[in-house]
């Protein structure tokens, strides 16, 4: 019992340590975003890895929850006699939260796990230290350029991703029935308004910024040995994946209080 | 010569002085002493785990240690900043016990990388003759479009003796250089690290556990045992050498 | 170089992809909502909104012509209405137009219609305050109706004690016997009495529809959406008004008739029979009753009128083959 007590609070006090860390680590990324020079070139391949080879595969998942849902949604939808609130409804949904939550969840297994293990495995193998004596600061080059180009590129996948989703709803609506592109995207764009959008774009940079800080935290705190590359790789889908509906959580209820919804 | 006067010349590139390091409750370091001179390399032989890389990896900077001073180029390493710090690495070479080659990089961007990192303003031709001169020095010229994976282990190993090579350091510092390479290749690599200290005039400090390494790279060999230099001499001192310590080292 | 120039060129494709549909639906949006491109604000006041919001439709004629921009309070009374409409409405829109407050179908949302009335009137300036109406809920409809249903109850309690006032007047009686007027008197109540019991049925039912419909029975799906059916209501229940109305206003000339009469015959001077004779006032009587015919006929037409209407018919024509079904059963019986 009693060693089952102290176990419990070991590990919330590793747990706590690992947060404290972790901020820790956010906050110098903050410092160091400033600090010149900015390692631009860096920047741009990691905007391109992170970005745009992340595209089909982000493409592609969209598309298909588009239709899907849209699809999913037609009977009950055609019993209530109110199919041709299809549109308005798929759209609010993918722009409000499918697309982004989406995206953002896709990103996180596909682009934290590979930041997670290239830089734990950079860690291991000592390159992070051999880019400090080459005068490089390591953290900015590989940490602030990374979460950046992540801050940066989920939002355009995201969008990209949502009109793709959009895409894939009126294939959707068209394989039953028959709507034109004009009629269903008249619907979407009036169901509408700033205030679905805004927020939920706002909300793709922060989980951007979850998934870039994360995978980077966990690889550049990697253990040594192969199986912590492996770990770091593991846990910082994980966490990001929780971070990603924690922020979303969030996000809903400051939007909310703000009035903007 | 156990525990020497440190003697500050005109000839002397860096000195470690009281260096105490300790991780949690392990003791690595506890008042090391050492000096190097102009030319001359030395090997730091100890156990595995006994702070040897812990050692240079305090004098690069990459580790702050606990107590102690070190000095390179008559410059305290453990005050600097981080500008000044980086200064100083130009001259200090660093090879890697794992090479540390980036692995998303080709051979060419490895080696033009501290090139480009430690000073802006050179042009393409300056660079890419560099290169080309570092990987002849280590006759690995033909590899400069590959990529790292591409590479053998004793390869890899030169082409990142080339990258540390590039900047024309006056102190090298190896990590256990041999470790991980069969007998001839391990070879090869030695007789490298001499070449270049014949060369270019460096001085090198190099980690090891490897005899065949410790016979042929240095010029004097310390012992580093309890965090302390045990002993520092030459080769055929050490082999006759009545200290239980040493003796347990030279054994066969 | 070659390598890291073709995939900037690809991440800038991808970047400005991603800029271009996200401007595009921000801009289509802002299209929508009025927030881009030409438009001139119209204004109207209410004293009460029915919780109109900003961002609510305008529409003329059924189509969307703009947005509602805010909403402020003049006093404690009444609020003022900016409207944000579209420039290309702008020589559309007269005057004299009125705006009212209505809903997107039964339970939708709110909108403000803008409808034009006769008569010549310039387009609307920028800043011009349009006339506003009240709006009609389902609450005033049934209070109209109610309301009307008792003053058809007194209209036509008033009629039968006249009839009767005229029935028991020996001398009225054998006056009036063979004319012409008292058969039309006759008809005209008995029609007026059926224009009633039909009226209070059909006011009946109406209230019943709509309290099936606040409570969410029967088949809403075509109410909700069906903005033609409420604006049926409306003109239903004004007709209904109005005939309400004329029948008022001839039973009372009726009754001052009646009362006429009923004195001139107490008083049983010969001046009741120079009325009588007098071919003017009898053609007067004659006109009147006629009138109060027509009116009574009007009455008969609106009630059917509503039994056509889209939003009743259904009930009716379940009403009738229910009445079929019986008359059929009786039939059957012995």
């Amino acid at each position: 019992m009693k060693t089952g007590q102290q176990n419990t609070i070991a590990k919330t006090t590793s747990l706590l340590y690992e947060t404290g860390i972790a901020t820790g680590f956010a906050f110098r990324f903050f410092r160091q975003w400033f600090r010149r020079p900015f390692e631009f070139k860096e920047f741009l391949t990691q905007c391109y890895n992170v970005g745009y080879t992340s595209l089909p595969l982000i493409g592609l998942t969209g598309f298909i929850m588009g239709l899907v849902l849209t699809m999913q949604l037609r009977p009950t939808m055609l019993e209530y006699g109110v199919a041709s609130q299809i549109p308005a409804i798929v759209g609010i949904a993918i722009i409000r939260e499918i697309g982004p939550v989406i995206s953002a969840l896709i990103f996180a297994g596909k682009i934290g796990s590979s930041i997670g293990a290239e830089l734990g495995s950079m860690k291991v193998t000592e390159q992070i230290d051999a880019m400090d004596v080459s005068g490089t600061n390591p953290f900015k080059f590989l940490v602030v350029s990374r979460v950046l180009a992540c801050t940066l590129m989920l939002p355009v996948l995201s969008v990209i991703s949502d009109a793709i989703s959009l895409f894939g709803a009126f294939l959707g609506i068209n394989i039953r029935g028959n709507t034109s592109f004009q009629l269903f995207w008249t619907e979407v764009v009036s169901s509408l308004s700033f205030n679905d959008i805004l927020p939920a774009f706002i909300k793709t940079f922060i989980f951007g910024f979850a998934v870039g800080i994360v995978g980077c935290y966990k690889g550049y705190t990697c253990n040594k040995g192969t199986a912590g590359v492996g770990r770091s790789a593991n846990s910082s889908v994980v966490v990001a994946s929780v971070l990603i509906f924690i922020i979303d959580l969030l996000v809903v209820q400051v939007t909310d209080i703000l009035g903007y919804n | 010569m156990k525990n020497n006067e440190t003697q500050i010349s005109a000839s002397t590139l860096l000195t470690v002085n009281d260096l105490c390091k300790s991780f949690g409750d392990l003791v690595v370091l506890d008042h090391f002493n050492l000096t190097l001179q102009k030319n001359q390399n030395i090997v730091v032989l100890g156990k595995s785990g006994s702070g040897k890389s812990v050692l240079i990896k305090c004098i690069i900077g990459l580790l702050k240690p606990d107590s102690g001073h070190i000095t390179v180029f008559e410059k305290e390493i453990t005050s600097l900043n981080s500008d000044e710090l980086d200064k100083i690495r130009k001259s200090i070479g660093f090879l890697f016990q794992s090479n540390a080659l980036y692995d998303s990089m080709t051979v060419r961007e490895n080696l033009e990388f501290p090139l480009r990192r430690h000073s802006q303003k050179r042009n393409e031709s300056e660079v890419e003759k560099m290169v080309v001169q570092a990987l002849e020095d280590v006759g690995l010229k033909h590899t400069i479009d590959m990529m790292p994976e591409e590479l053998s282990g004793g390869m890899r190993k030169r082409i990142a003796l080339a990258r540390t090579l590039i900047l024309k350091p006056s102190i090298i510092l190896y990590d256990e250089p041999t470790t991980g390479l069969d007998p001839i290749t391990a070879r090869e690599i030695i007789e490298l690290m001499n070449t270049i200290k014949r060369k270019y005039g460096t001085s090198a400090l190099v980690i090891s556990h490897d005899m065949n390494c410790i016979r042929n790279a240095g010029d004097l060999i310390a012992l580093l045992w309890d965090g302390k230099c045990h002993v520092l001499d030459t080769y055929e001192h050490l082999l006759k050498s009545e200290d239980p310590v040493v003796r347990n080292f030279f054994a066969n | 170089m070659n390598v890291s120039q073709g995939k900037n060129i690809k991440l800038g494709t991808f970047v400005i992809t991603g800029l271009f549909f996200l401007i595009l639906m921000l801009y289509l949006i802002g299209k929508n909502k009025n927030l881009f491109g030409s438009s001139f604000q119209l204004k109207a006041t209410f004293e009460n909104v029915n919780g109109l919001e900003a961002g609510n439709n305008i529409r003329y004629a059924g189509i969307n012509v703009g947005t509602v921009d805010r909403l402020d309070f003049i006093n404690d009374t009444i609020i003022e209405v900016t409207m944000l409409m579209n420039k290309k409405v702008k020589h559309i829109i007269r005057k004299n137009a009125i705006a009212s407050i209505g809903t997107d179908g039964l339970v939708g949302n709110k909108i403000i219609n803008i409808v034009a009335t006769e008569g010549n009137a310039l387009a609307a300036e920028p800043g011009d305050f349009l006339k506003s109406r009240k709006s009609i809920d389902t609450d005033d409809m049934l209070r109209t109706l109610s309301k009307t249903n008792e003053n058809i109850k007194t209209i036509t309690d008033s009629l039968i004690y006249t009839v009767t006032e005229i029935n028991k007047s020996q001398v009225l009686k054998s006056i009036l016997n063979d004319t012409q007027v008292s058969r039309n008197l006759k008809q005209t109540i008995i029609n007026a009495k059926n224009a009633t019991s039909n009226f209070n049925t059909s006011a009946l039912l109406l209230k019943n529809m709509l309290h099936d419909v606040n409570e969410g029975k029967g088949n809403l799906g075509l109410l909700i959406r069906d903005t033609t059916a409420m604006h049926s209501i409306h003109t239903a229940v004004a007709n209904i008004d109005s005939a309400g109305r004329k029948i008022s206003h001839l039973s009372q000339t009726v009754n001052m008739l009646a009362e006429n009469i009923n004195n001139q015959a107490e008083n049983g001077n010969g001046t009741l029979g120079m009325i009588m004779r007098d071919s003017l006032f009898s053609n007067e009587i004659r006109c009147t009753v006629q009138n109060f015919k027509k009116a009574a006929k009007d009455f008969d037409e609106n009630m059917k009128a509503l039994q056509h209407n889209i939003f009743f018919r259904n009930y009716f024509k379940k009403k009738e083959q229910e009445k079929a079904t019986l008359k059929i059963n009786e039939a059957h019986e012995p």
